[in-house]
């Protein structure tokens, strides 16, 4: 009878409670070659050595794995503020390519265990199936629609490219990766944050409207966002970043250029919000993607048609 | 328009080669495709042999000219009965031509137009190459659970600009010929489709005989549009996303009725080189479509005493009556439109019946009490409720919790559903209510929404709201998104 409850509590709360540490991990369309084979044990190495390490409360212990050391670095900055734990014992799913030879592995059911979240893993591969980069991924399904409106292969490569970014980028919070958000953001990056203001100008009668709550747009460069964030992640035990409705439009004229639109929940040990996070991308070194323009605006007091978005902007380039 | 005198097409594949260069030695040549044609100017006499090349070239590879064949002197001739195919689509690189014959006094021009076996050759790998980057594109979508038709589709319409048939590994297997591999899964999935529709609204005063249905299509592919047309109500629909209203006008006679149309499917930007062969190459399939109308029907009655006598008056809507019937227990007392019968005959409640159909009937006594009314009125506020019979798929044949927690957790993953406690919920009147048993573990009910309360698609109890009578089970809400 209590089994049952705790499960209905589940259901409800779609929480996993279960403990469990060791993950089966199944890639239906492994080939045999012996870097696909690389690749799933280096998953499941690293699934495991995750579930032991959040059960005892301690770092992952990378001996068998097959890592490179930026990988490590990142899994580990990201085990200080978000460890994780699978909340399956078998999982069967695909094997994806990147570009350059590269594998994916996605939609790892994991927990994090500070806020008890859900979040879909995603893991990278390099050419030879070491593991080069772990993050939270978006859900499978708003993953899958996005890059089922890719035309063509180069527009699936792209749209593959961008969300990989996006999922990279919002993971950098959770790792408070202040060096790898700087790097993302050009140097004459323009910030604007969105301020809901506590009084409304009064109308010609005299009477403040209580519905036209209305939103100042302060600008911010680089220098100030940066340190800004570094505050924040001073005074946050962790951080975590979510992201929704995510739309992506290619420049009509600039095909490098893409205007990311999406609404951001960010849920920190003390303080959390809702918004519309606009990111105006630029992809003309496909390596190292830059954003040129963040803008976040209140989802609550924002209007639909007052969300910026690339339209918004002229570009020079 | 040309005034064409054309005395002949040669097609001739000879052999040789093109050291000389003229007509007679390359139309002798097995190296080349060639094709004569006799014109007033060079420019139409090119034009026509090139159209005749193509006609030939595709006819050669596809079989989709009908032709006539005449042997004549040793020479075929070939006259081209009808093509209205997407010949001139071939992508044909190295085409050249040159001219034959002139003739000054007729005022007539022969052109040879021909094409090396080699550049054909070459044209027709230019277009595998993009046929095998739409099967790899395939590939990747089909990996990550993503929708790929409208992928198949544009591969499909662009296997009709090679010259010769592509063939190519997919999957691990090989593809003999790519245009007939896509064209079996395109009508596979156009098949495969089906309609759900979930509401329908009838026009405002005035336009009462106009209805928009929402509907949705199962298994539709986001990348493709999809066209409803029906032809006896004059009536199209495009389905964008899988999601669509058509707009009818008609009277129903009965709550469900049947209409026939066809449905096609095209996509929103094809690409430029293959917009012509998607004109021409249209898939289509006819189907039977129910529309079920008695959200919207209302058969009820008024009665009044006029001197010794009851009189009463139909008060319908939205359906086209076609016959009356007045009832008391078994006894007919009328087929007229309105009743008059005298008030000492009428000792029961009176029933009517409208079409002979019993769905179309209301029984009242003559105070006006309603004793049992089986075409539901409409609502009073919300003509448009959801008819949620695809959601009801999920949930039937549902026991045991366990089987439950599998269900919800596959609406979760595929974005379908969300659910919690009636208070998590803005509207909890669309949600579905799943109803456990903590005792034994067992769904004791599946309660659908609807405008009025909610039916057990188990038993068929209908509810007007979930409350007391439910005191002691676990209610799950769910919300289909």
């Amino acid at each position: 009878m209590g089994r049952f409850y705790i499960a209905v509590l589940m259901v409800l709360m779609t929480i996993g409670t279960t403990a469990q540490n060791r993950t089966q991990i199944i890639l239906r369309n492994v080939d045999g070659s012996a870097v696909q084979n690389n690749v799933q044990n280096n998953a499941q190495l690293f699934i495991n050595a995750a579930n032991i390490a959040s059960a005892s409360e301690q770092g992952i212990q990378w001996d068998d794995i097959d890592v490179t050391d930026n990988a490590r670095d990142r899994v580990d900055a990201l085990w200080q503020t978000s460890p994780f734990r699978c909340t399956e014992t078998r999982m069967t799913t695909n094997l994806l390519r990147l570009p350059g030879n590269r594998f994916q592995v996605r939609q790892i059911p994991v927990v994090v265990v500070k806020d008890r979240v859900e979040q879909e893993l995603v893991l990278n591969f390099s050419a030879v199936g070491a593991l080069e980069d772990v993050y939270f991924g978006i859900e499978q399904h708003r993953y899958s629609n996005l890059l089922a409106e890719g035309r063509d292969l180069r527009d699936f490569r792209r749209r593959q490219m961008i969300l990989d970014f996006i999922e990279n980028f919002r993971t950098a919070y959770n790792r408070k990766d202040l060096d790898m958000l700087e790097m993302t953001f050009s140097e004459n990056a323009l910030i604007i944050v969105g301020r809901v203001l506590q009084e409304t100008e009064r109308g010609f009668d005299g009477m403040a409207s209580l519905d036209d709550r209305q939103v100042e747009l302060i600008r911010f460069n680089k220098q100030q966002y940066m340190e800004n964030l570094r505050g924040v992640f001073r005074r946050n035990a962790f951080v975590n970043v979510t992201f929704d409705d995510i739309e992506i439009v290619q420049h009509g004229h600039h095909n490098d250029i893409y205007g990311v639109n999406l609404k951001q929940t960010w849920r920190s040990s003390t303080y959390g919000d809702e918004g519309y996070l606009f990111l105006m991308i630029d992809f003309e070194d496909e390596d190292q993607p830059l954003i040129h323009v963040r803008a976040w605006q209140p989802e609550k007091d924002t209007p639909m048609k007052e969300v910026i978005k690339l339209g918004d902007f002229d570009i020079v380039k | 328009m040309v005034k064409s005198f054309i005395f002949g097409l040669l097609i001739l594949i000879g052999v040789g080669h093109i050291e000389a260069q003229s007509c007679d030695d390359i139309t002798s040549d097995a190296l080349y495709f060639s094709a004569k044609a006799t014109a007033e100017s060079e420019e139409s006499a090119r034009l026509l042999a090139q159209d005749y090349l193509i006609n030939q070239i595709s006819t050669t590879v596809q079989s989709v000219s009908a032709l006539t064949t005449t042997e004549i002197s040793g020479e075929v001739t070939q006259d081209y009965v009808s093509t209205g195919t997407n010949v001139s689509s071939l992508r044909l690189k190295g085409l050249r031509h040159m001219v034959c014959s002139q003739n000054r006094r007729n005022n007539e021009v022969t052109v040879l137009v021909y094409i090396a076996m080699e550049d054909l050759e070459s044209s027709a790998r230019a277009v595998e190459t993009q046929v095998r980057e739409y099967f790899e594109l395939m590939a990747m979508k089909e990996m990550i659970g993503a929708y790929s038709m409208t992928d198949v589709y544009f591969a499909y319409l662009h296997t009709f600009l090679s010259p010769l048939p592509i063939s190519l590994e997919h999957n691990g297997r090989t593809i003999n010929d790519a245009k007939t591999y896509l064209e079996v899964m395109l009508r596979e999935h156009l098949n495969g489709l089906s309609f759900d529709f979930e509401s329908i609204t009838p026009g405002h005063a005035g336009m009462e005989e106009q209805y928009s249905i929402s509907a949705s299509i199962a298994n539709a592919d986001p990348g493709l549009n999809y066209n409803l047309h029906i032809p006896s109500l004059n009536a199209r629909a495009v389905f964008r996303g899988g999601q669509g209203m058509l707009h009818v006008f008609m009277r129903p006679a009965a709550p469900k009725e049947t209409i026939n149309g066809y449905l096609t499917f095209g996509a929103g930007r094809i690409p430029a080189e293959v917009q012509e062969v998607a004109n021409l190459r249209v898939f289509s399939r006819s189907m039977s479509i129910t529309l079920d109308f008695s959200q919207v029907i209302s058969v009820d009655f008024t009665t009044e005493l006029q001197a010794d006598h009851v009189v009463a008056t139909p008060r319908l809507a939205h359906v086209s009556p076609r016959s009356f019937s007045w009832e008391m227990g078994n006894q007919r007392l009328s087929n007229d439109q309105i009743l008059r019968v005298p008030r000492e005959n009428v000792t029961g409640p009176i029933r009517l019946v409208i079409n002979d159909n019993q769905a179309l009937s209301v029984r009242k006594t003559i105070d006006g009490d309603v004793v049992q009314m089986n075409a539901e009125a409409p609502p009073e506020s919300e003509n448009s409720l959801k008819l949620s019979s695809a959601h009801a798929a999920h949930f039937e044949n549902l026991s045991h919790f366990s089987e439950l927690q599998k269900v919800l957790a596959q609406l979760r993953r595929g974005g379908l559903a969300v659910w919690g406690n009636k208070t998590d919920f803005v509207n909890p009147n669309t949600c579905w209510v799943l109803l456990v048993d903590p005792q034994t573990e067992q769904v004791q009910y599946v309660l659908s929404p609807h405008h009025r309360g909610r039916t057990d698609i188990k038993s068929g109890q209908t509810f007007n709201e979930v409350g007391e009578q439910f005191k002691g089970l676990i209610a799950i809400w769910v919300d289909f998104i």
